[in-house]
């Protein structure tokens, strides 16, 4: 097919509105989608000038965009942009929200109290007002007296002082009039709070996934927190609202969806806004472990439907199975069959027009697994498993 | 006539339109490279290019098997070398070239690089023979002067790099007018028969393509071969020479006393054949339709009826508006058919005709509730083979809900058209083949809610995406308009409202027609650019939703006194030499 080239548009940041703002066309871009989350994480270069190049440094961090490329009734990638990088000859020059905090308090345990304690967060909210509450909580010593917490109010406030707003760093070398874009999905935003509550209750994690998304802080900016349409009913198990020692809202909702229903995998992530639904909501729901994709190694792995039409590898998901037809013909022994794996996360590269299907047992990213689960495996190892 | 004139320059800037008293153009910079007193090309001429693959391309290829396959087959930009010989005896002749060259390979870096220099930098040639110059966007030049500088005897040689835009636009530079190519193919010269006056994109009936348009796809029944209303423009295979795409700026214009002003707006773009003869009835011609109304339905499920007065003409008759609407009690329900279109005995509903990747947008609205109240999905069977040969779409919940008389756009997902090959061959030999129908597609519902509803479904549009769809949300004040005023949507890829830049620029303007007062106002374009494939017929489809609420009158698809009205104008482009004639 000839060149299917692929834009960014670029929107308000989502606490000022939706408004369409600009569109550039992306070059060397590529995606991540997961099943555990869905949109995950997204990059790309523009060509710019240098004055340009510095508006976007200085506008766009924060801002919503989303990627199209033939089918312009739904978009390929949506999210936030987090990084951007400018190539401004000789200097290499990035702002980002990484480092950002505008919400800072701090989690610790008193030598005399059987619980972890936390302090009241302290606010920037100017920059909450910009970009949204992005929260971090710091993990204080334990501490073998009882005393005042002037100290842990006092780290609190100084992390905010030098975090509130987005931080920049520089580096020699680099190219000219080159924008870099880095991109995170909207469930990353789940990352942003952190959590605690008090509570006794035990609930299903239905229960637990709804009501911790009604209540947080960043309410309706980035997804539509009232809508529950998408979540599930798993009533496999109950366990206790309480959450004390200052995890995310992501992490809640990780450690109530991996154990799944006893059966059944369940994942959890915010779906995309639709043609006909401008907002997004939070999904939890059973994974789908059918059958929906074909590939075929004589051909390169090209993702094909069922009844073998290529697929556009832009539009490539997880959370389905594929199944390899030219390998193994005629298996039929005990066990999961060696020709279908489960597709946990999705890579697209424009520019080869490849796809790199991630599943549980893919090697190279199960350090990545790890570290993207709630709940880690003990005595596994991080990166490439060891080999004779 | 042979054509003798040959021209070969580098030019900077934008010609004026002809005849304007007040244009604010700066005038064109040209250098001649076939001046023998001053720079000329030397006897080993030049040999222009021909744009190859970018990086060879990108294939899948596998150990496993023989050959590889073609994914992705972008062209670069064309990089060409001509080397010139200066032969001014006056020294300092030679110096000023020198300088202008330089100066205008600067010019044409800056162009792209920076956002002060705006004047598009091209090469024109004006091959022997050819009826029409043809020109280049130039993105860098390099200079290389490899003579003795102190041998003010001898001619120098200068060698210039140059790399351009992959393809040539014929007749039209970078950054000109595109309806000027019109004008061309009628024999009109440049400032004799047309001016500056005659050049507006959005005034006239004088233009590559002029079309009112309905907004809805109807025909005479019960041929169904005759358009009672259209939704599309086509432009015939004569009308596209050279080999290259043709770029193209597309005015879409409606008068907002109509009731509905533009919204949102869909182009796609077709080369698939329109009209067909199936073996089972060959007097009988086929027609490809973009939409299927729901008046012509072969079935419609329970609680539905095809109501009269509004929707599109179907349904047997060729004046009457049919749309189906659904009336449901209290009760929720399971997934269940509600209309199906197949065994079409007018229009196929054929894999040959109907082949390639489709947006499914479904015109409906539900009268009241709330979403998720009903949920919608799509099947397609091929060949009647349910259960078997079948891709349902996924259930979509978000249906829209009417305000006041309004229609929208539901999208209902993608589909690829036939499951597994690119068309349909006949079993019995006969290769490619339009038949009857072997495609059924049939609309599930299920209710969620337990309160009554009702549902209307006008008709069923697929829109192709392969070949080239736009995606326009204009967003305007309605303080900005009033009932004398219309808008206009330009979506443009020639260059020329981004003087000379690469790229699509979509811009929507409210006219009011008794001062000419053009209000630009944001609108947002998805999609890729359309361009227009030479030498194969081309349509061109328009659909539109409408839902302001302050311009109610009256529902989508009724016929309006002024409808909507399209031009286009193209600029044709070419590889290798304009072969273009009138």
């Amino acid at each position: 097919m000839p060149s299917v080239p692929h834009f960014l548009h670029i929107y308000q940041k989502p606490s000022a509105g939706d408004a369409f703002i600009l569109r550039k066309a992306a070059f060397g871009y590529r995606h991540q989608i997961s099943a555990m989350g869905w949109f995950d994480t997204a990059n790309c270069q523009l060509v710019v000038s240098q004055i340009e190049g510095e508006q976007w440094l200085e506008n766009f961090i924060g801002n919503r965009v989303a990627v199209y490329v033939d089918n312009p009734a739904e978009p390929v990638w949506e999210g936030l942009i987090t990084r951007i990088t400018l190539e401004a000859g000789g200097v290499v020059f990035t702002r980002s929200l990484d480092e950002m905090f505008n919400g800072v308090r701090v989690t610790y345990r008193l030598g005399n109290s059987a619980n972890a304690s936390q302090t009241a967060f302290a606010l920037n909210t100017d920059s909450i007002a910009v970009y949204g509450a992005k929260q971090g909580s710091i993990e204080a010593a334990y501490q073998t007296f009882t005393g005042g917490t002037g100290r842990m109010t006092t780290i609190r406030d100084t992390v905010l002082a030098y975090q509130g707003w987005p931080k920049s760093s520089a580096s020699f070398g680099g190219a000219v009039g080159i924008v870099s874009v880095e991109m995170q999905g909207f469930y990353h935003t789940l990352e942003w709070e952190n959590v605690s509550n008090a509570g006794t209750d035990n609930l299903t994690p239905t229960e637990l996934i709804t009501n911790i998304v009604a209540a947080i802080t960043n309410s309706s900016t980035f997804i539509d927190n009232a809508d529950a349409t998408e979540i599930g009913t798993n009533s496999a198990f109950t366990t206790p609202e309480e959450v004390r020692d200052g995890e995310t809202v992501w992490q809640s909702i990780q450690k109530w969806a991996e154990p799944g229903d006893g059966t059944n995998r369940w994942i959890a992530g915010v779906s995309p806004a639709t043609f006909n639904r401008s907002t997004r909501r939070l999904y939890y729901r059973a994974f789908n472990n059918n059958v929906e994709y074909i590939a075929r190694v004589r051909d390169g792995m090209r993702v094909r439907n069922l009844y073998g039409g290529l697929v556009r590898p832009w539009t490539v998901k997880p959370d389905r199975a594929i199944r390899i037809t030219d390998v193994l013909v005629g298996w039929n022994a005990q066990g999961d069959d060696p020709r279908e794996f489960y597709i946990d996360g999705v890579q697209y590269d424009a520019e080869s027009q490849q796809v790199t299907l991630q599943s549980v047992d893919d090697p190279g990213v199960e350090g990545a697994f790890q570290l993207k689960k709630f709940y880690k495996a003990r005595g596994r190892p991080f990166g490439a498993p060891v080999r004779l | 006539m042979i054509n003798n004139h040959i021209e070969l320059a580098i030019v900077k800037g934008v010609f004026r339109a002809p005849g304007d008293p007040n244009s604010a153009e700066q005038e064109v910079v040209p250098l001649n490279l076939l001046d023998d007193s001053g720079l000329a090309l030397d006897v080993d001429g030049w040999s222009p290019a021909i744009a190859a693959l970018k990086s060879g391309g990108v294939w899948a290829d596998s150990a496993a098997s023989d050959g590889r396959q073609l994914v992705s087959s972008a062209v670069g930009n064309v990089t060409e070398q001509m080397r010139l010989t200066m032969g001014n005896t006056d020294l300092l002749q030679r110096y000023a070239t020198l300088t202008r060259l330089n100066r205008l390979a600067q010019d044409a870096r800056s162009f792209h690089a920076t956002d002060w220099q705006i004047e598009p930098v091209y090469l024109t040639w004006w091959a022997a023979v050819a009826q029409v110059p043809q020109h280049a966007l130039i993105y860098n030049i390099e200079i290389a002067q490899a003579s003795d500088i102190f041998d003010v005897t001898s001619p120098w040689e200068v060698t210039l790099t140059i790399e351009r835009e992959p393809a040539w636009r014929i007749l039209v530079p970078p950054g000109g007018n595109p309806r000027e190519w019109h004008y061309w193919t009628k024999g009109w010269t440049r400032g004799v028969e047309y001016n500056y006056e005659d050049l507006s994109l959005y005034e006239g009936t004088d233009h590559f393509a002029y079309q009112a348009l309905d907004n809805c796809c109807e025909w005479e029944q019960p041929d169904y071969d005759t358009a009672i209303g259209v939704s599309y423009v086509d432009i015939p295979a004569t009308d596209i020479p050279g080999d290259a795409p043709a770029l193209a700026l597309i005015t879409h214009e409606r008068l907002i006393a109509s009731g509905y002003p533009t919204w949102e707006l869909f182009i796609a773009k077709t080369t698939a054949p329109t009209t067909g003869i199936t073996h089972d009835s060959p007097s009988e011609t086929r027609t490809l339709t973009g939409s299927l109304n729901a008046g012509d339905a072969t079935s419609v499920g329970t609680g539905g009826s095809k109501v009269s007065g509004n929707g599109c003409i179907s349904n047997g008759s060729n004046v009457t508006r049919y749309f189906v609407e659904f009336s449901w009690g209290a009760s929720a329900f399971a997934k269940t058919m509600i209309l199906q279109w197949g065994d079409q005995s007018f229009f196929p509903l054929d894999l040959t005709m109907l082949h390639g990747r489709f947006m499914c947008l479904l015109r409906c609205a539900l009268e009241s509730g709330s979403a998720g109240d009903v949920k919608l999905s799509l099947k397609f069977i091929e060949n009647g083979n349910s259960g078997q040969s079948e891709i349902e779409l996924e259930q979509v919940s978000d249906i829209p809900i009417r305000t006041g008389n309004t229609v929208y756009f539901c999208f209902l997902g993608t589909i690829k058209l036939p499951f597994e090959n690119r068309l349909a061959v006949s079993m019995d030999g006969l290769g490619k083949e339009v038949s009857a129908s072997n495609l059924h597609i049939e609309l599930y519902a299920q209710k969620v809610s337990t309160s009554a509803r009702v549902l209307n479904v006008f008709d069923l549009i697929l829109i192709p995406i392969e070949e080239g769809v736009i995606h326009a949300l204009p967003k305007y004040n309605s303080n900005n308009l009033s009932d004398d005023e219309h808008t206009i949507v330009i979506f443009d890829n020639t260059g020329y409202l981004a003087y000379g830049q690469d790229g699509q620029v979509v811009k929507k303007y409210a006219i009011e027609t008794s001062i000419r007062d053009e209000i630009p106002l944001s609108t947002e374009s998805r999609g890729t650019p359309v361009m227009l494939t030479p030498g194969v017929n081309n349509r061109l489809y328009f659909w539109q939703a409408e839902h302001n609420a302050t311009f109610l009158s009256a529902p989508i698809s009724q016929p309006r006194a002024d409808g909507d009205i399209v031009r286009i104008n193209i600029v044709p482009r070419c590889y290798g030499i304009a072969d273009v004639s009138r």
